[in-house]
């Protein structure tokens, strides 16, 4: 990739879903944002990761970085996250400094990530600007209420599930997260 | 199987999680839409033997495709129920589900 990369990683959900904090949690024996965290700093063109995490954790995520990567991890950073997802990018992007052209962002609750699709992603954003990895929708998709009664069936064609990484000029998401107010913003 | 015997039609379904996009073939987007209420549909679909038949009967007479058996039972006119599947109910569809399956699967007999 053409110019330098720094990645956000995004440890700081409330884990509503899940009903507890999940970045730290052990699965098959690692923290959560480990898995993300490892193949990030493989990738070609990351210099830096900024990993945002719940205030509460974030002693014990640097504790465990530090243990974990020794000499190398001072190429991460453990912020404290923003509220809402976008919240958490803008102050990943204030860590990352005006210094990096490229941004990736990566869920860490997706642990099964390889390097080689963050490379593509990073590949792909080169060639357009900005690129996300996607999925295209293999389910019937309905609209419901709450309670499950389906109000309308859509057609599926042509939808895409979106994921992580996404790769933006660091630029153009810094002006982006500015224009946007909070709200419906996702990604 | 309980729904269904209180609605007349009922289907697994599973509440979206990620955002949605609709792109072209070559992923070029062209719109994001409102994740809010849109539900991933699964199996198992229960509904009526009767509703059924004369749904996918009406659906052939018409040339019309039903991609679910809830599209059957609506096509006479039964509204189905979605009832949350909160558990994990993969279906392999692409490669890649093949290894999740089986890790899965492996990790459940241990």
């Amino acid at each position: 990739m053409r110019g330098s990369a720094g990645a956000i990683l995004l440890a700081a959900g409330q884990g509503r879903r899940l009903g507890h904090d999940k970045s730290i949690t052990a699965i098959a024996g690692r923290p959560v944002l480990s898995y993300g965290l490892g193949v990030l700093l493989q990738c070609g063109g990351i210099e830096k990761v900024v990993v945002t995490v719940r205030e509460d954790v974030r002693q014990e995520v640097l504790a465990w970085v530090q243990r974990e990567y020794g000499k190398e991890s001072g190429r991460v950073e453990v912020i404290v996250g923003g509220k809402e997802r976008q919240d958490s990018v803008l102050e990943g992007l204030k860590a990352l400094g005006s210094g990096v052209e490229w941004v990736v962002v990566h869920d860490a609750a997706r642990v099964l990530t390889s390097v080689g699709l963050v490379e593509r992603v990073m590949a792909s954003a080169e060639r357009t600007g900005a690129a996300a990895a996607a999925r295209k929708m293999t389910d019937t998709v309905r609209e419901a209420d709450e309670m499950g009664k389906v109000v309308r069936l859509l057609d599926r064609e042509g939808l895409w599930r979106m994921e992580t990484p996404q790769v933006v000029r660091s630029e153009v998401l810094r002006s982006g997260l500015g224009k946007a107010v909070s709200g419906w913003w996702r990604e | 199987m309980a729904s269904a015997e209180r609605t007349g039609a009922a289907a697994a379904a599973r509440k979206m999680t990620d955002t949605v996009r609709e792109a072209d073939e070559m992923g070029k987007v062209v719109r994001l839409l409102d994740r809010e209420g849109l539900w991933r549909m699964e199996t198992p679909q229960v509904v009526r033997s009767e509703v059924l038949r004369s749904g996918l009967g009406k659906a052939r007479e018409g040339g019309k495709m039903v991609t679910d058996c809830l599209a059957a039972a609506e096509m006479v006119g039964v509204k189905g129920v979605l009832v949350e599947a909160n558990e994990p109910n993969l279906k392999i569809t692409v490669p890649a589900d093949w290894a999740l399956a089986e890790a899965w699967l492996g990790a459940a007999k241990k």
